[in-house]
């Protein structure tokens, strides 16, 4: 007989009879059984081997969900959230396996009553991708988005995704997008919306709050700042970096402090780093070119640096090197040298930048020998605190801006979206 | 108690559920199981939401703990409570040793193991679980036990993790202690086919064997709980949480077939005021609560209801007030201190021109009462709202807690089947029983102790359920009798409780005493009395009880009886053993004292 996830079902085996719900199995998984939700709530597996019969009760009815209407307050900004995907915005429809939301602001509003007297909401899912498989054209299709958003006139935007890759979609876009005048604020959520302590629900609450009321523009992260459910924090995209796997608050600013704090309740947006381009009237401009054919490296003792031949001959145009510590790479032993590769690079004219895979603190270009031997003698590009995710985004953006190596050096060590701070204080580090 | 009530007649349906804590590290963390209510180390904010379940609906019971609008507090100890508990990291790989429990005791309850275990989450949003949610997973089902009153099935064994314990409720928040959370719990739930108060005790009571005969569970008060659902003919299903006290369950499971009989015949047609507004009236009150609420902008409401003088301290059940039924209910749906009603007025510093003229304003007549609420004015609306709905439904399906007097209070209305749903962060698991052997129950090793090594039911039976290591000492000291081993165990230190008021920990010493037992360095005698020094906390002097060689003794004792002529053989027994205690068998003595007085 015929059944589908969803069917209340009656399953003979020998020993037993059991009646349920068929549900879906995850195919990865080892093993033929049949999930049965039991009338008691619980699931169970049935060997396939052992049933003998099933007998169809009833074919699944599809969930009715109602949607509460909006009502527009004009008194209110008007903030967009475009939906991405990962977990903050996936609601999985256990009885058929299948994703269901489609992410109205209706949907929004039902999950989260607060947004409402927020800011007056447009939502739209755009994509449902898991973050890991974000790549440039995701990007670049999301800069246009949101360039279509604010110039029709909306007061700020959100945008949900997944948590892995958060960093360098907030760093994409404060490249991608020129002229920034209102507030762009990324977030996700690290627990699932369909759990109780889901962080999801503050995020967005002082996403919203941020896109409504923050009084900077810009591209900015907003997830919770501790692991008490208290308050978030709204850190620039370009400082931005996932520091755990899996805590609430693994969004942590690199060298420079977090902009502001956002409480989900009445609270007002607690500033604490000033240093941001005020809200203004003007009209953000996307400028999207980019070179995809970049590669990253990951620099560690015993490195075999001819992976760097697997990146010229396949034609890349631009390499981050994320160094160890003030920016070395092995020199001395023959088998380890990046010398020789970097020296393949400079003849080539392909851009070698230097990060460093300390995550904190400042490469410097001069200090040891070795460090002038890669900077002035290889014409490595040291890009001062630059986070090795955003220098990989940056340079990719450079080399869509200029093939010349000599401008694209010249951009790279440039500030065009706050990705280098001239000043580190004492307390900019693990904060 | 069974006398007054034909628990046939009136359709008690009766079923249990047990939670046992199972004494192994966490269910999906590493953390240990340590239980602690010292200092915490830590403390971490949290709110939780009702969110949409399987079905498409939020919980009604997951939507009444949302309404009370509070947030959390954990206490978390560095030793005990890692990330997972934070709800910080995803749940590791279920402990295995844990689940082998459950196997183990699914199978000593003939019932049938699932092929595939799934792992689910239960949503539960009162804070005890910082997910908002209790991973739980069915690992059986279809037992059966045999009890005296007849067959009780065991449709359901799972595996869930513990709770946090709650450590203070504040109106504004909770406050839990993180380090109970994750612990392995065995729930093993029963059909209603428990026939009478005194049955669910007895049932209670073999689960309770069985699970000890595992030797793998905690042991302890709260460690083990029981939850009872109850229905009745006339009544509703009510489901009560966590009586801790086998020996008072008998009494609160006939304690809610009271409170429901009594119910039932509550008048359907009860008129009940709408609710008024006295605050205006009381404004200038002294009452010191009522001014607490009306000085922080507070108001008080009243309403009146009809011919109900006197129904407030009309007691539903032993313990159980109807007044007090009504505020537990205000204070659960509204969050409310409590109320105020004709039957315990003038009181609280309300006067009784106050109580008069709220009487005259609600129109209060002789046969009529009234209950008056001081709050925040929608809070205190919604509690009246609450007890007046509660005076019309006085019967409805509910979860109860269980309290120590037997009684039970209103915690929260039945769950939906809109509760469970796959916990995504694990995988299902095929169970392997093969390498599980089933233990013997607690009952049968009693009786077999008594048959094989000849112990009394007083001995055996404390050696078993406390599980002392018995047999490993009679196996290990050949040459001293079981019997001896056993009265060692057990009465030993009971006499020498009785005698010197002192506790002493026999297993401490056993193998510092008995090597010198079977080498015969010492007698049986002296064992005790080194207890005994050993409890008066002296240093232990073997010399002192060192065997005298049999020539002196002999001599020793001739002198004794030539100096003691006229007395009894049992007078010169006693003079003898005074001085020769613990250095020489008693039974010599009485060999040597008798061939002398021959």
């Amino acid at each position: 007989m015929t059944y589908k996830p969803g069917d209340s079902v009656k399953v003979f085996t020998k020993e037993e009879t059991i009646e349920g719900v068929v549900l879906p199995r995850p195919e990865m998984l080892e093993g033929d059984f049949l999930i049965i939700k039991l009338e008691n709530g619980y699931n169970i597996g049935v060997d396939k081997k052992k049933i003998e019969k099933i007998e169809l009760i009833k074919k699944a009815i599809p969930p009715l969900i109602q949607k509460k209407e909006i009502i527009t307050n004009p008194n209110l900004p008007n903030i967009s959230i475009l939906s991405y995907g990962g977990t903050i915005s996936s609601k999985i429809d256990y009885k058929t396996g299948g994703v269901y939301a489609d992410l109205t602001a209706e949907d929004f509003v039902a999950m989260c009553p607060e947004l409402e007297k927020i800011a007056n909401l447009k939502a739209k899912k755009e994509m449902n991708m898991m973050s890991e498989d974000f790549d440039w054209n995701v990007w670049e299709r999301i800069a246009k988005d949101v360039e279509r958003e604010l110039n029709s006139g909306q007061d700020g935007v959100v945008i949900t995704q997944g948590t892995d890759t958060l960093h360098y979609t907030t760093a994409a876009l404060s490249f991608f997008l020129r002229n920034i005048s209102k507030p762009i604020i990324v977030t996700a959520s690290q627990r699932s919306i369909d759990r109780g302590s889901s962080d999801a629900f503050i995020n967005l609450i002082c996403s919203v709050k941020a896109a409504a009321n923050f009084d900077g523009a810009g591209v900015y992260s907003c997830l919770h700042g501790t692991n008490n459910d208290d308050y978030c924090l709204l850190i620039r995209g370009t400082k931005v970096r996932k520091m755990h796997t899996s805590r609430r608050d693994a969004f942590r600013p690199i060298n420079e402090l977090p902009i502001a704090k956002v409480y989900p309740s009445e609270k007002e947006i607690e500033i604490i780093n000033k240093n941001y381009v005020n809200k203004n009237n003007g009209k953000v401009i996307h400028n999207t070119n980019h070179e995809k054919k970049i590669a990253m490296i990951y620099v560690h003792p015993g490195i075999n640096p001819k992976i760097i031949d697997f990146y010229l001959e396949n034609n890349y145009k631009g390499i981050v090197i994320m160094a160890t510590a003030l920016g070395h790479v092995p020199t001395i032993i023959e088998e380890n040298s990046f010398l020789p590769f970097l020296k393949k690079c400079k003849e080539k004219a392909i851009p070698v930048v230097i990060a460093t895979q300390t995550v904190y603190g400042r490469v410097h270009p001069l200090v040891y020998t070795n460090l002038r031997k890669l900077s002035i003698e290889y014409d490595c590009i040291y890009v001062e605190d630059m986070l090795p995710e955003v220098a990989y985004i940056k340079l990719g953006w450079a080399l869509g801006q200029t093939q010349n190596k000599k401008e694209v050096k010249e951009l790279m060590q440039k500030n065009i979206s706050y990705e280098m701070n001239e000043r580190i204080d004492e307390e900019n580090f693990l904060y | 108690m069974t006398e007054k009530i034909d628990y046939e007649k009136i359709g008690l349906m009766c079923g249990i559920e047990v939670h046992q804590q199972i004494d192994t590290n966490k269910l999906f963390c590493s953390c240990p199981s340590i239980v602690r209510d010292d200092k915490h180390e830590y403390e971490v904010k949290r709110n939780l939401r009702a969110v949409v379940g399987e079905t498409g609906e939020i919980d009604v019971a997951a939507a009444h703990e949302q309404s009370k609008e509070k947030h959390f507090l954990y206490y978390g100890y560095k030793d005990s409570t890692c990330l997972v508990e934070l709800d910080e990291e995803p749940p590791h790989v279920m402990n295995k040793e844990a689940l082998d429990i459950v196997l183990q005791t699914s199978l000593m309850l003939n019932a049938k193991i699932v092929d595939e275990i799934q792992v689910m989450r239960k949503t539960v949003i009162d804070g005890s679980n910082t997910t908002g949610f209790q991973r739980t997973a069915l690992v059986a089902r279809g037992g059966i036990i045999e009890t005296k009153s007849g067959k009780v099935g065991i449709p359901t064994i799972s595996i869930e993790e513990e709770s946090c314990k709650i450590v203070k409720r504040e109106k504004e928040f909770d406050i839990y202690n993180l380090s109970r959370l994750g612990i392995p719990l065995i729930e093993i739930g029963t059909s209603p086919d428990i026939k009478t108060p005194v049955h669910a005790r007895e049932v209670a009571e073999k689960l309770g064997m069985i699970l000890r005969s595992t030797g793998k569970v905690k042991r302890g008060i709260g460690t083990i709980r029981q939850d009872v659902n109850i229905s009745i003919k006339n009544g509703v299903r009510v489901e009560i949480k966590g009586a801790q006290d086998l020996k008072s369950l008998a009494k609160l499971v006939e304690n809610e077939v009271v409170r429901q009989q009594s119910l039932h015949t509550l008048s359907k047609n009860i008129h009940v005021s709408k609710v008024h507004d006295l605050t205006k009236m009381l404004e200038k009150t002294s009452s010191k609560v009522l001014r607490k609420t009306l000085d922080n902008s507070g108001a008080v409401l009243g309403i009146k209801i009809e011919g109900f003088s006197g129904k407030f301290k009309w007691e539903i059940c032993e313990g159980k007030r109807f007044g007090t039924e009504l505020s537990d209910y205000a204070k659960a749906i509204a969050n409310v201190g409590g109320l105020f009603h004709t039957d315990e007025l003038p009181n609280y510093g309300i006067s009784e021109d106050e109580v008069e003229s709220i009487k005259k304003e609600l129109h209060v007549k002789e046969n009529d009462a009234f209950i008056i609420i001081a709050d925040n004015k929608k809070v205190a609306e919604k509690a009246l709202e609450a007890v007046t709905f509660r005076i019309h439904n006085p019967l409805i399906k509910e979860v109860r807690k269980a309290n120590e007097d037997a009684t039970t209070t209103f915690l929260r209305p039945m769950p939906g089947a809109a509760r469970m749903y796959p916990e995504t962060d694990t995988v299902p698991i095929v169970p392997d029983v093969k390498h599980i052997k089933l233990p013997e129950l607690i009952e049968d090793k009693i009786k077999r102790f008594e048959k094989e090594y000849g112990l009394s039911s007083d001995i055996a039976t404390p050696i078993v359920k406390e599980g002392m290591e018995f047999e490993a000492i009679v196996r290990k000291y050949k040459k001293i009798t079981p019997l001896f081993i056993g009265n060692l165990l057990i009465n030993t230190p009971r006499e020498i409780k009785r005698r010197y008021l002192k506790d002493v920990d026999v297993m401490i010493h056993i193998d510092e005493i008995l090597p010198k037992l079977e080498n015969g360095e010492i007698t049986n005698e002296a064992v005790f009395e080194i207890f005994v020094d050993i409890a008066n906390g002296n240093r232990i002097d073997y010399s002192k009880y060192s065997q005298l060689n049999e020539k002196e003794i002999d001599k020793e004792i001739e002198n004794i009886i030539s100096d003691n002529k006229d007395k009894s053989s049992g007078a010169i027994m006693g003079i003898v053993m005074n001085k020769f205690r613990g250095k020489i068998d008693g039974k010599k003595v009485s060999e040597i004292v008798n061939r002398h007085l021959k």
